[in-house]
């Protein structure tokens, strides 16, 4: 065996590891005896060998690299360590913050998805409510209107004869749940209705009941003017 | 071959000139060494079967015996080497005999210069293992502290054998650059 033999075969390495033959071992032995440089090899090699063997039979272990780092670095890694251990999610102690923690994901969700959108149309596109007249109860039966999901309505209805407040109220009232929408609105001018816009989210299935007050400049509420009643279907 | 030896060089160790005498064992201690090495375990069994291997192989050509062939002194020296270090080996395991796992003592012949470097050393493989990869440190513990089956702890990482070849490579080439920057930052200190 020459040198370049040796190192092909990574001679040194497998005599080191006990991986060559009775043979193989012969004859890189009869060579390093006469190559200073496999020589030195071998001795270096075997020199590791046991000095590992010593510092790695000791009790404490030798020091790993993440000992080296700053104590930023490994606070940041037990910090990530800690968030991706799944065993510690799975624990009872993280049942109820991570029960809150998907509750609260779930009411952001639905808010950015839903609720904001919705909100951010009505107020910035334009809307198209279905207009609906109204008669007085004491004219008949209720109007039914059954007005899309999606859109509001707007309510006209005549306010009788010789009425000169300077504003009225128009409560709206539910009757199968009691809710009451209140709005104010202008006096119409002559020979027009009075009219009263409802969103559509305000609008469901039911009877309602609309009650017109009377309003002085100062503000203070006056008498109810008139009862006007209908019946929303479809919705 | 790095080391050329002719007749004249057998002649002069059996005339036993001290000179030629050096020369054998300078350039043999290291080989002699590693060859024990293998052989046996204690250090002092190592240290008295090399000096017995030299013995021997002065004794040979003191007594007028000779090589046919000089350059064949290096081989000479393994076989005589070989012979005396199997027959420590026989003689010592009939014996206490050190347990294989038993970690290697310290050689307390050792001259305080030597232990210094012993310890100098050591330091230098704690640092090449502290700056290993754990798999990597895993792996060199589990093939010679722990003397498992190399096949099963390269199979159990995930690794070659080829690959633990290379880790014990680069280890060598390490402790041997260490060795060197510390022998240079001697020398300068000292010059």
């Amino acid at each position: 065996m020459d040198h370049g033999q040796a190192l092909e075969l990574q001679a040194a390495e497998r005599y080191l590891l006990g991986e060559l033959s009775t043979e193989e071992a012969a004859e890189f032995e009869s060579h390093f005896f006469e190559c200073t440089d496999c020589c030195v090899g071998v001795e270096l090699g075997l020199d590791f060998v046991r000095h590992a063997k010593a510092v790695l039979a000791e009790p404490s272990p030798a020091p790993s690299r993440a000992t080296h780092q700053p104590e930023t670095r490994k606070s940041r890694i037990d910090w990530w360590s800690a968030l991706t251990d799944v065993r510690a999610w799975l624990q009872p102690a993280s049942y109820l913050p991570a029960a809150a923690a998907v509750l609260l994901a779930s009411v952001v969700i639905y808010q950015s998805g839903v609720i904001i959108p919705g909100l951010h149309r009505a107020l910035t596109e334009p809307q198209a409510p279905l207009q609906y007249s109204l008669g007085a109860i004491s004219r008949g039966e209720a109007v039914k209107i059954d007005p899309p999901a999606t859109t509001p309505i707007t309510l006209a209805f005549d306010l009788p004869p010789d009425q000169n407040f300077s504003s009225y109220r128009c409560v709206i009232h539910r009757k199968s749940d009691g809710k009451e929408f209140v709005e104010k609105t202008a006096p119409p001018r002559a020979g027009e209705p009075v009219t009263v816009y409802l969103p559509s989210a305000s609008v469901q299935n039911g009877d309602y009941v609309l009650s017109v007050y009377g309003v002085d400049a100062e503000g203070a509420p006056g008498p109810r003017i008139s009862d006007y009643s209908f019946e929303v279907v479809g919705r | 071959m790095d080391h050329a030896f002719d007749d004249q060089f057998l002649r002069a160790l059996r005339d036993r000139d001290p000179g030629a005498e050096g020369r054998l064992v300078s350039t043999f201690s290291v080989p002699v060494r590693c060859k024990l090495r293998g052989l046996l375990r204690s250090p002092e069994l190592i240290q008295d079967a090399s000096q017995e291997t030299f013995l021997r192989v002065l004794r040979y050509f003191q007594i007028g015996k000779t090589l046919d062939n000089p350059a064949n002194l290096p081989g000479f020296v393994l076989t005589v080497c070989r012979n005396t270090g199997l027959e420590y080996l026989r003689a010592y395991t009939r014996h206490d005999q050190i347990p294989p796992d038993m970690p290697e003592q310290a050689d307390e012949r050792n001259s305080p210069e030597e232990g210094a470097v012993e310890g100098e050393r050591r330091e230098m493989v704690r640092r090449i293992l502290a700056d290993l990869r754990e798999k990597d440190r895993n792996l060199l513990r589990r093939v010679f502290l722990e003397e498992e089956d190399k096949d099963r702890v390269c199979a159990d990482l995930n690794v070659t054998r080829d690959y633990l070849r290379v880790l014990l490579h680069r280890a060598r080439l390490r402790l041997r650059s260490e060795i060197e920057r510390g022998a240079s930052a001697g020398k300068g200190a000292t010059g």
